[in-house]
């Protein structure tokens, strides 16, 4: 094995070799800006960084992401696109957070995961025929975070098998864990049902009746090209236009909905319903001017998957 | 002359305080996640959700109830040094510092005891970078040598007997 560690800084790189031997050897590579990298990790980067990539021969064999943050509210979305991006190029990912712990500060209590992700995770799994896997970091009876190296007894394992398989993706470890997320979803979905819905910011809806909606914008009519897919679902997003140069957590959260209720295939155009972005707030021209499609940005991140953003005066058709 | 890595600087300073016998308290690392929890300094009178204004020390390391605030930079930084000092001089901030380290169990996890006035009392900061040292009046300078946790202590002009006894030997 010729194993380089790529990240943004040598904490969580130190961290992660510190999961097995067998990554005792491994070099530490930061991760430049874009166009400046190996072009198989400025492929894997394009959408966003993650915290870790594993290099075998030059490969990317493995992503890692690692967070104190329960994805919960806001922070659900944040990490998606990046993920999204290895599952697409087939590479396994790793997530290592909490599912449940204690919120600090005035509002001071335990968050739970929202699980959608759960699910989200499962159906890129499934559609991309690559793991992608969560991993508790485990907290005491407080609700604190494990802090004592035996929070990293599970993740371990499951790199080391996954090292010591040569790098198998139905390594017994990632196995193990699938199952273990899937018994997760059921008993959490058991306690608070309505995560199986879509939040109240979704809309599942006719087609027909979005672009009845939407006729008289400029471009309307060009919603009809959607009428293939009897059914769209419309991401409700109320930004107004001093907060919409922005893309967390909207572009990341677009992709938990979509592998939910719309992907069908790998590529984006497989869905079985169509996915809209809804800017109640926002003209079409204040968006093209502070989120334009450039690849350089991450501002590209809005365009990759929606087949379609409604804006107060206009459509934007991207794919059908 | 070339520095370290704020990255680097944050584990040797976190590795000299290991080896010589500090608790790391908490932390927050540059651009990245530790498995130290993070704490806040929080401004007083703050209303609202989220973090603005409040302050996330890279670390704090507590030995013999000295606990020390300590900023990680490649290089000195002015800034961190007025942002320390305007803290240490804030007694209402100290407050709801502690508060914050109680909320999440940190004193008794580690095993410690202390109240809020002897807290005060012993809360310090630390500039620890990997330029040329340079003696502080009230804050200790800690020139970081190698991402091993090499380096070596300037404590301030107005270090007092207790802070002295917790570096001797530096």
């Amino acid at each position: 094995m010729n194993l380089i560690i790529y990240g943004d800084n040598k904490i969580e790189a130190f961290w992660f070799r510190g999961l097995t031997p067998l990554l005792n050897d491994a070099k530490f590579v930061r991760i430049g800006r874009r166009g400046k990298n190996h072009p198989k990790i400025d492929e894997l980067i394009s959408y966003d960084r993650p915290d870790i990539i594993l290099t075998d021969n030059g490969n990317p064999v493995l992503v890692l992401e690692k967070t104190r943050e329960v994805p919960t509210g806001h922070n659900v979305g944040q990490r998606v696109a990046r993920l999204v991006r290895a599952a697409e190029l087939g590479i396994p990912v790793l997530c290592f957070f909490p599912f449940d712990a204690m919120k600090h500060g005035q509002y001071f209590g335990l968050c739970n995961l929202n699980i959608r992700l759960l699910k989200a995770f499962e159906q890129m799994t499934y559609i991309h025929g690559v793991p992608v896997i969560a991993v508790s970091w485990p907290v005491d009876q407080y609700g604190e975070l494990v802090d004592d190296g035996s929070e990293n007894d599970i993740i371990s394992q499951i790199v080391h098998d996954f090292l010591s398989n040569g790098f198998d993706k139905s390594c017994q470890g990632f196995k193990h864990q699938l199952s273990y997320m899937r018994s997760e979803y059921k008993k959490r979905m058991a306690r608070r049902a309505s995560y199986e819905k879509p939040p109240p910011s979704v809309i599942i809806k006719d087609t027909e009746s979005v672009i009845s909606e939407c006729k008289d914008l400029v471009n309307g009519l060009n919603l009809r090209q959607l009428a293939k897919r009897r059914e769209s679902l419309v991401y409700k997003i109320v930004m107004n236009v001093k907060a919409c140069k922005r893309q967390d957590p909207y572009t990341g959260t677009q992709f938990i909905y979509d592998y939910i209720w719309c992907r069908t295939g790998p590529d984006v155009r497989e869905k079985s319903r169509n996915l809209i972005l809804y800017f109640p707030k926002i003209n079409i021209s204040e968006w093209e001017r502070l989120n334009p499609n450039d690849n350089g940005s991450k501002s590209c991140n809005w365009y990759l998957t929606a087949n379609a953003f409604v804006f107060r005066d206009a459509v934007h058709v991207l794919r059908i | 002359m070339s520095y370290m890595k704020e990255d680097e600087v944050y584990i040797g300073s976190k590795i000299f305080f290991r080896n010589e016998s500090w608790l790391i308290l908490a932390g927050q690392p540059p651009n990245g996640c530790d498995h130290l929890p993070v704490v806040e300094v929080k401004k007083p009178k703050r209303q609202g959700i989220g973090s603005l204004g409040s302050y996330k020390p890279d670390l704090v390391v507590a030995k013999n109830n000295v606990f020390l605030l300590v900023e990680c930079k490649p290089n000195y930084h002015s800034g961190d040094a007025e942002k320390l000092l305007s803290i240490l001089k804030d007694s209402a901030r100290i407050e709801l510092f502690y508060n914050e380290i109680q909320q999440r169990r940190l004193f008794n996890r580690r095993g410690i005891k202390v109240d809020l006035s002897e807290f005060e009392a012993g809360l310090w900061g630390a500039l620890a970078h990997s330029g040329p040292a340079g003696q502080e009046e009230e804050l200790i300078d800690l020139r970081v040598r190698s991402i091993h946790g090499d380096a070596e202590v300037l404590l301030p002009r107005n270090a007092d007997d207790k802070l002295k006894a917790v570096f001797r030997g530096h």
